[in-house]
């Protein structure tokens, strides 16, 4: 699928992302109808435009092949090709949706006299609504989408 | 933890499997939203996390106000806490 042609044709993009070939793929003219889009969506520049020196996408491809376009966190966030790592895949690690609660007084609620300090945990507080997660599940989920009060939040750890 | 609102809407952040950093040790998750496959980093100097890629590319989502500390503390000056229920919880 590489090719070290297009690949020496992209120097730019190596240049942006001091990486070698594998897993950045400069978009050809033959390119699926999906990076139509993210090619248009670069730095403002329509695919195809009079730039003397094309800036070709950035992508990185993770262990299912899916790519993501990175063009931007390089070029306008100085984010580095090579130190994205891992691509185990966007679904590899399930994120924690509208988590059950326990108040006090349901059955499994945390006591505090047996425990010692007990485990530790990230709490919130929003309109009078309190909220807390242990560290450790979440430092396996990395993340939260909760509503606490009125206000949606992101949990992580 | 951060706010998931933009312009008056949720998102649903979830980790995008990659991390970034210099060290594979110390680097952090990349997320990205469902909403619109955005990718989102916390940059250490933001307080927050930044777009950094896809169409919301350079919003920011806040950072929240959260304490991080033992679950005796936590409950002792929050006796009416709600505790996350790990395995009523869903996972998608």
């Amino acid at each position: 699928m590489l090719n070290p042609i297009r690949c020496a044709a992209g120097a730019l993009a190596a240049v942006l992302s001091i990486a070698g070939c594998a897993q950045v793929i400069p978009a050809g003219p033959s390119a699926g109808p999906s990076t139509g889009a993210a090619q248009t969506a670069v730095g403002g520049e329509p695919a195809g435009s009079s730039l003397s020196v094309s800036r070709d996408p950035v992508y990185l491809v993770d262990r299912f092949g899916e790519r993501f376009d990175i063009t931007h966190a390089v070029e306008h966030h100085g984010m580095r090709r090579e130190w994205f790592n891992f691509g185990i895949g966007k679904n590899t690690i399930r994120p924690i949706n509208r988590p059950s609660m326990l108040e006090p007084g349901d059955s499994g609620y945390p006591s505090t006299s047996r425990w010692g300090s007990g485990p530790r945990v990230i709490g919130a507080s929003f309109n009078g609504d309190t909220r807390s997660y242990p560290v450790e599940v979440l430092t396996a989920h990395e993340i939260a989408n909760e509503t606490i009060g009125n206000t949606q939040a992101a949990v992580a750890y | 933890m951060y706010s998931r609102e933009l312009d008056g809407k949720p998102l649903t952040l979830a980790p995008s499997g990659w991390t970034y950093g210099a060290r594979r040790g110390r680097s952090t998750f990349v997320l990205y939203d469902k909403e619109t496959g955005s990718l989102w980093f916390p940059f250490g100097d933001g307080k927050g996390l930044t777009g950094i890629a896809g169409p919301h590319a350079d919003r920011f989502l806040p950072e929240l106000e959260s304490t991080v500390t033992s679950w005796k503390n936590w409950q002792a000056e929050h006796p009416d806490t709600k505790y996350m229920d790990y395995r009523r919880s869903r996972f998608r």
